[in-house]
């Protein structure tokens, strides 16, 4: 397969290079306000944030964090450490990675990046509406913590809640409320709470434009470089942050795309990523861009965070953004229908899903998700086994020379 | 010395288990539905009055031959096996089956199932994570109303609380006699071997209560009566042991301990305690009463709060004089998987010694597994 120029190194938007500012000064504050005796909570994915905001209770993200310690190659000490430790090397790495950190025992520890997790949580956040797992890890940070936890339960959802499914996390969600005045002792201000639903919403909403955005063709931004802008969605919703960064990003591409300015010199081939990304191999997502060939749309980036929140009817609307258009969350016939939807939407020419052995709840049904693409779009796809944090076992040139072949495999189908 | 009484009533639940589906198809031939199931949670009661003999299907040990194009190789075997079941039409005399949400990949499994096996009344019973607060209560109890009104329209009737409650009663009394065999095990070493202990529980699974209720006191009162005056067997005493984990369904675990001199006491299995341990009320409504039974039951690692399953582990490792705990850890099952090292450590503080061992349902390696076994059995005699 032919190379196309290297592309320069540079990102291909300047705001994202605020993304790394960003990601600096939330650590930077989180440390301060444990210094200044704030409550902090350990946080999972998924869960009620606005809420914790609205209380003054930071969050902090120890699966974010094991994504920020793959990224630096500290992911298979801390995953040794844990399995010494009579943790399963089965079990989801971001687990691996926070449980080899918290019951480090000796000499050698890796220095933490961004002088580590606040450590100890002050309270701790969970829900089942990406996986059991969060539940399973988080209670055994209690018993290492020893301190309060809320849970968050959800069922499933065909995409769309129904109304019993919504009731039921809304009441819950009143139930959080309750249990954040009991560990603050303070009363629940909920203009504050409107308020943080309302940025939130806005954020979603910017975001849903972004990933939109990417759609055309060219496209204006390729995956690797979103994978670093997803923080504040991640980790700040509800807050002034996010908001101002996807606005500024999104008049960006607004910008890149009237002008028909791509991320790569010539788009040949638009490539859809299932899973979460390799973090300790994101070179992996622009590794295809020197072929002609670029990611345009990512399951794990659309459908986790930032959905909208209906307004109208705010804790019945939060409950619903919760467990609603999250990828992991989605019954199968779901997922199928939404990436039949998004391949056309986005012009697909063929999608590459990372078989993640951490993360069943991301990875069961893949194979559904191949055959239903094939038959009903004829589109092909690739793949490829590996682990979103632990870099045991991943053959990175392996997978490069898979995914030459899948591209080679486009090509060939494009000269016919 | 064992008398050839013994050895036939031994095999009598093993009969149950390898004539499982003659019993099935027997139950179908007189007019009856027969359904399978994943898990403890599923209210069996609810099958039972509305004439369905339900199964509880616990996999394979063999190969699997047409699951792996469908599922990664990286969930336990328990799905996976189940799956290829399903596939290869192994399960095809089942007239539907029951899914519970209980981990992650049982959940995914109910969408695979629904694809690809899809037969009869195929059920997703929605149950919620937290069975302790109102909230956890009321949506279990939608789940338990919500089972029952799909299983009237599939039947084409409704089940009446007469029929519940005459349900209750024929599975209180199996629990009972069960948890009769269990102390009986515990109290009267070696009266009842591991093997019959297990398969005694497997055996229940999968036949008509009634029928096995009758078999279970008879072999109770069958031992009871040759121990009276058989007195303590020869030899060096058994060391007694307590199973913890998912389920354990080849009974050549139970076999190799034995072997080895070790007795297995307790146990906190899917396939043992954690199936029988609770009582469904009977002066209540029937229909509460059943999900009042399955929220407070001895909960499973896939529910929270855990501190109660945790008790349960040591209380009984206290009360049976237990000496040494063996984990059998399916592999890929996080709930447990995630439990195990706390636990674990819980255990061990109480001085009692621990062996992991890996399991994928079937057993492999049998010499191996038997060296370490014997290794640890030494360990926790010379302690
Ligand atoms: S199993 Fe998947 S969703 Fe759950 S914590 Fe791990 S990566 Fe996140
Ligand atoms: S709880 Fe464990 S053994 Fe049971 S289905 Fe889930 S993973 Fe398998």
């Amino acid at each position: 397969m032919d190379k196309i120029k290297p592309r320069q190194s540079k990102r291909a938007l300047e705001t994202s290079y605020e993304a790394a500012q960003i990601l600096r000064a939330y650590w930077s504050d989180i440390h301060s306000a444990k210094e200044m005796g704030k409550p902090i909570a350990w946080a999972s994915g998924v869960v009620p944030t606005e809420l914790l905001y609205a209380f003054d209770i930071l969050p902090a993200y120890p699966e974010n964090y094991g994504a920020v310690c793959a990224s630096k190659d500290l992911a298979l000490p801390l995953c040794q450490m844990a399995m010494s430790k009579g943790f399963s090397t089965d079990l989801c790495s971001y687990a691996l990675i926070n449980f080899g950190d918290i019951f480090w025992e000796g000499p050698g520890k890796p220095e933490m990046p961004f002088g580590g997790l606040p450590a100890p949580p002050d309270l701790l956040i969970t829900t089942r509406i990406p996986c059991l797992v969060q539940i399973k890890w988080w209670e055994v940070i209690r018993e290492r913590y020893n301190c309060p936890m809320i849970v968050l339960d959800a069922p499933m959802t065909d995409g769309q809640a129904t109304k019993e499914q919504i009731d039921y996390v809304a009441d819950q969600l009143k139930q959080v409320i309750v249990q954040l005045q009991d560990f603050t002792h303070s009363r629940f201000n909920e203009a504050r709470f409107l308020k943080a639903l309302t940025l939130s919403d806005q954020a979603g909403a910017c975001w849903h434009e972004i990933t939109d955005l990417r759609g055309a063709v060219p496209c204006p931004v390729g995956s690797r470089e979103m994978c670093g802008n997803v923080f504040p969605l991640v980790a700040q919703l509800g807050t002034q942050i996010p908001v101002d960064f996807y606005r500024k990003l999104r008049a960006e591409l607004e910008r890149k795309v009237a002008a028909k300015t791509g991320a790569i010199p010539v788009e040949r081939f638009r490539l859809m990523f299932d899973n979460i990304p390799l973090w300790y191999n994101l070179e992996l997502l622009s590794y295809v861009e020197q072929f002609g060939a670029i990611f345009v749309f990512e399951t794990y980036l659309r459908y986790v965070w930032g959905g909208r929140i209906n307004m109208s009817d705010p804790y019945r609307g939060y409950a619903e953004k919760l467990m609603s258009d999250v990828w992991l969350n989605m019954s199968l016939e779901q997922r199928i229908k939404t990436l039949i939807r998004d391949v056309r939407k986005y012009k697909i020419d063929g999608v590459v899903f990372h078989s993640n052995r951490s993360c069943k709840r991301f990875s069961l049904g893949q194979y559904e998700l191949k055959e239903a693409l094939e038959q009903e779009l004829g589109i092909p796809s690739l793949i490829i086994e590996a682990d979103h944090s632990n870099p045991g076992g991943y053959s990175e040139s392996q997978t490069k020379l898979r995914i030459d072949a899948f591209l080679e495999l486009l090509e060939e189908r494009r000269r016919c | 010395m064992e008398s050839e009484e013994d050895i036939k009533m031994e095999g009598q639940f093993r009969e149950l288990i390898v004539r499982q589906r003659e019993m099935a198809d027997e139950w179908k031939s007189a007019g009856g539905k027969v359904v399978g199931h994943f898990c403890n949670y599923v209210p069996e009661e609810i099958l039972h009055a509305g004439g369905v003999l339900s199964i509880r299907i616990l996999g394979s040990h063999g190969h699997i031959a047409r699951a792996d194009a469908h599922v990664q190789t990286y969930v336990c075997k328990l799905i996976r096996s189940s799956l290829d079941m399903g596939l290869v039409g192994e399960l095809d005399y089942l007239d539907g089956v029951i899914i519970p949400y209980t981990c992650d990949g049982m959940r995914l499994l109910f969408d695979l199932w629904t694809k690809n096996v899809k037969q009869g009344f195929v059920h997703l019973l929605d149950l919620p994570l937290i069975v302790k607060g109102d909230i956890g209560r009321n949506r279990f109890e939608g789940a338990v109303i919500q089972l029952k009104k799909s299983l009237e329209d599939y039947l084409g009737k409704s089940i009446s609380e007469e029929a519940l409650s005459i349900s209750i009663r024929v599975y209180n009394e199996n629990r009972a006699l069960l948890r009769e065999l269990y102390n009986l095990r515990r109290n009267v070493g070696g009266m009842i071997s591991n093997i019959e202990s297990l398969e005694a529980v497997l055996s229940s699974l999968t036949s008509p209560k009634e029928l096995h209720s009758d078999l279970l006191r008879r072999t109770i009162l069958e031992r009871s009566k040759s121990t009276a005056h058989d007195e303590a067997a020869p030899g060096a005493p058994m060391v007694r042991l307590h199973v913890s984990g998912s389920l354990v369904t080849d009974s050549r675990y139970y076999q190799i301990i034995e072997d080895c001199g070790g007795l297995v006491v307790s146990d906190d299995l899917c396939t043992g305690t954690r199936y029988y341990w609770d009582d469904v009320k009977e002066d209540t409504h029937p229909l509460k009463a059943i999900t009042n039974r399955y929220l407070d039951k001895l909960p499973c690692p896939c529910k929270s709060p855990s501190e109660e399953r945790y008790q349960f582990v040591l209380d009984s490792l206290r009360q049976d004089d237990v000496q040494g705990v063996i984990f059998v850890l399916e592999r890929y099952c996080d709930p447990h998987l995630y439990d195990y090292p706390f636990l674990r450590k819980k255990v061990e503080s109480m001085g009692i010694p621990v062996l992991q061992i890996d399991a994928e349902l079937g057993l492999s390696g049998v010499e191996q597994l038997r060296t370490r076994i014997q290794a640890f059995i030494e360990i926790v005699r010379g302690g």
